[in-house]
């Protein structure tokens, strides 16, 4: 069979693929046992001609004649769907990298850390409850104390730079991050939200509040 | 009916653990149960002293422990009080002359014997606090407002609670005035940081240095701040849960207003 026309059901709707510019007569008589044959498919669909040559009145013919003899819904050229098209493989690729998509190693832990006691975790640790004095808390990410941390903190062991600490009480006697290790003092000691992140190979604290570390990224991101 | 041991122990050495000991099992002892104190210093013995019975020991927790003698013959009266019975430590063994095993036989025996036993445990979480906490029933930890003893006092009851024991906190030595002038640690820092359940709160007392040292208990004394105190949380020990506990910055600021109003410089 000669495949200058073909009809092909693409999506929700149907694409009609003319190969070669050809008389409006020889169109008709090649695309109309096409459409006999799926009349009722054709009914209501949407159809999208992907035609070669530039013949400006190609499409509203055909419009014309496929809406009259087979009520299809509407026909659209091929330009017309691109944008769409493409808008649909953009955002395919933002859930290829969103957070839906993704599993996070978070230990989440509550209680209070008494000294003596240690708790470690591969990926970040969330901490409901307090860590004593003399307690440690170790990660392989971020550390997040929602309470009071008055022990030793370790985040990012051992080689990630972009950990940070982050506790409601921000009290430690010792901090590492990455490589890099800390004694104090911390912060105002004014029993507020604060967190410890490394500037150039250095401990910096910070505010948790009024200037959280994340607070400019455009729109959440994963954490890895 | 089986009695109940009582350990009472802090992690942190000089905190005070003997004067409780001795002040809780006298203040247990006149309310009428049928007390035993346990010195489980071993090689370190001192509870024999602050209770002023030295000269009366023959056989100690080592013999006991050991069947070389029975918890009669072991435990030695005190002068004054009924019911109070003290078991010395051996001074001339160490803490591993013991073992736990030895412990829970031994345990099992005074329960026979007393309503309650007081376990004094010797500074540290060595072999000494093993054998003194394997046949325990409850806990009473003793910490003073310092940073240091607060932070063995939390090994201790991370280690307690490891052992299923649920302990209880005495805060020990608190020196009001300087609590009000923000130079020592107020007892609500501690209970903050040790979350457990506070049982009583006991001032530094001057009693108790002269009464340990003469071997008298503190708690006969009705003048001693810190014997009244240990009185209230040996109330409080047996169950009787009513007593509140009296915050020492009141009483000081009760003190200093009725000075001030005295002479004039606050109107009543």
């Amino acid at each position: 069979m000669d495949q200058t026309v073909s009809l092909k059901g693409v999506g929700d709707g149907l694409r009609l693929h003319i190969g070669v510019p050809m008389a409006r007569k020889e169109l008709l008589a090649e695309i109309s046992p096409l459409f006999d044959r799926i009349r009722q498919l054709a009914s209501g669909a949407r159809i999208t001609v992907d035609a070669s040559g530039e013949d400006p009145d190609l499409l509203p013919f055909l419009r014309d004649f496929l809406i009259r003899e087979y009520e299809v819904a509407e026909v659209i050229p091929m330009e017309a769907e691109q944008p769409r098209r493409q808008e649909v493989r953009k955002r395919q690729r933002d859930v290829d990298r969103s957070w839906e998509n993704r599993k996070s190693d978070v230990l989440m832990m509550c209680g209070r850390v008494r000294s003596g006691q240690k708790i470690q975790a591969k990926g970040h640790l969330v901490l409901m409850g307090d860590v004593n004095p003399g307690g440690e808390v170790i990660a392989g990410g971020d550390i997040i104390v929602l309470g009071s941390l008055c022990g030793m903190a370790m985040a990012g062991q051992t080689q990630k730079k972009d950990a940070i600490i982050m506790a409601l009480d921000f009290r430690p006697t010792l901090l590492h991050i990455g490589q890099q290790v800390s004694s104090g003092p911390f912060g105002a000691g004014n029993r507020s939200p604060e967190y410890a992140f490394l500037r150039e190979d250095r401990i910096e604290v910070a505010d948790y509040l009024g200037n959280p570390p994340f607070g400019r990224l455009p729109w959440p991101e994963f954490r890895p | 009916m089986e009695g109940k041991i009582i350990v009472i122990t802090s992690g942190k050495g000089g905190v005070g653990k003997t004067t409780a000991t001795a002040a809780l099992g006298a203040a247990i002892a006149l309310e009428g149960k049928r007390v035993a104190v346990v010195d489980m210093d071993i090689g370190l013995r001192n509870l024999d002293v602050v209770m002023g019975l030295e000269n009366r020991i023959v056989f100690n927790v080592v013999d006991l422990a050991k069947g070389r003698c029975k918890v009669r013959q072991a435990s030695i009266k005190d002068r004054r009080i009924e019911n109070l019975f003290l078991i010395p430590a051996s001074q001339s063994d160490n803490k591993t002359a013991l073992s736990t095993d030895d412990m829970v036989r031994l345990c099992k025996k005074l329960r026979q014997e007393f309503d309650v036993v007081l376990i004094d445990c010797p500074a540290g979480i060595e072999q000494g606090f093993e054998n003194s906490v394997i046949g325990a029933d409850e806990a009473v930890v003793v910490c003073t407002p310092e940073v240091s003893a607060v932070r063995d006092a939390d090994r201790i009851i991370g280690l307690l609670y490891a052992r299923s024991i649920t302990p209880k906190l005495i805060v020990n030595r608190i020196v009001p005035r300087l609590v009000a002038s923000g130079d020592m640690l107020s007892h609500k820092d501690v209970v903050d940081v040790l979350s457990i359940e506070l049982i009583g709160l006991v001032c530094m007392d001057d009693f108790v240095i002269t009464s340990t040292n003469t071997g008298t208990p503190i708690v006969l004394d009705r003048d001693s701040r810190a014997g009244q105190a240990f009185r209230r949380i040996a109330a409080r020990l047996l169950g009787n849960t009513e007593i509140p506990i009296v915050d020492p910055l009141e009483d000081l600021k009760g003190f200093w207003n009725r000075i001030s109003s005295k002479i004039g410089l606050r109107k009543t």
